[in-house]
């Protein structure tokens, strides 16, 4: 207080002016977290089954799955070479099964493949967690992760670059032929 | 006419495996002269001097995909007739509509074995 004040006089320092550096960073802190709200309302329900993450993991899960089906075509067939190196005999059939072997050790990549997979997904489903209480910490309103994107009347190039589908929405090669011969 | 079993052949693939996959399966039918590219605009290239009797080609590659290396082939003068067998993971209807508009003889979806490239190839060229 200053000398010869009456003490229901307190002036205070006008905040602003005395520390405006404070000012200047609580602003830009504000812009920061409206910008990640916005980015997280562009992202879309991080939790639905649309979500990028969930496509992400979804596909992840396709590519074990087949790389597993695949590895077991492979030693199926090797089982088949065995069965004719037995026949054969000699060192043909010293030769075809020293390839099998080979063969089978190689199809460990399924394992090592599948594994590094869960791995990713195991991360990704982290990141989602962490996401989610992002959300939710910044109260991101479904109303603003905006409209579902309406569906295009014309597709471009850059649409039809989309990789295997997942199972079931994939068309097999005799629906591909049926296709093919309606078009003419 | 019966299939020249010695005409060129290109297979088109950004995944060498899969180059290796489709050229070992042209040999095993009996074609003898198969060349390779992993990259569209290579096979372009080798398509301006050689005359090649099939090309084989993925769809998903970068920067140039298989749709586009189709539709260079269709407005070249003396390409476009080359037949073109599209192999590639996208199934889905819109993708083979967009695909034969832009003139594709044919479509395989991946996975495919050799019995259905051959019925496929057949399909274009004739029996063999």
């Amino acid at each position: 207080m200053e000398q010869g004040r009456n003490s229901s006089e307190i002036v205070c320092e006008d905040p602003v002016s005395a520390h405006p550096e404070l000012f200047t960073e609580l602003a830009e802190l504000g812009a920061y977290i409206r910008k990640v709200r916005s980015d997280l309302a562009s992202i879309g329900p991080v939790s639905s089954k649309q979500s990028q993450i969930k496509k992400a993991t979804t596909q992840l899960d396709q590519v074990v799955e087949a790389t597993e089906r695949a590895a077991n075509q492979i030693m199926d067939a090797c089982d088949t070479l065995q069965a004719v190196a037995s026949d054969v005999g000699g060192d043909s059939a010293q030769k075809i099964n020293g390839a099998v072997t080979t063969i089978y050790e190689a199809c460990g990549f399924q394992d090592l493949t599948g594994q590094r997979i869960v791995i990713v997904n195991n991360t990704l489903s982290y990141v989602e967690g962490k996401l989610e209480e992002l959300v939710d910490m910044l109260g991101v309103t479904p109303e603003e992760h905006g409209e579902v994107q309406p569906v295009k009347a014309e597709l471009d190039d850059a649409d039809l670059l989309n990789g295997p589908a997942l199972a079931h929405e994939a068309n097999d090669q005799s629906a591909i032929d049926r296709l093919l011969s309606e078009l003419g | 006419m019966a299939v020249n079993m010695g005409m060129p052949i290109l297979v088109v693939d950004d995944y060498k495996t899969m180059v290796r996959i489709i050229s070992n399966l042209l040999r095993q039918l009996g074609f003898t002269t198969i060349d390779e590219a992993t990259e569209a605009s290579r096979a372009l290239q080798l398509m301006r001097v050689r005359e090649y009797g099939l090309v084989i080609s993925d769809w998903n590659m970068e920067p140039m995909s298989g749709l586009d290396l189709l539709k260079a082939i269709r407005s070249d003068v003396k390409l476009k007739d080359t037949p073109f067998i599209m192999v590639t993971a996208e199934s889905k209807a819109e993708n083979v509509v967009a695909a034969k508009a832009a003139g594709v003889s044919n479509y395989i979806v991946k996975p495919f074995n050799a019995e259905t490239l051959k019925t496929k190839i057949t399909a274009v060229l004739g029996v063999f």
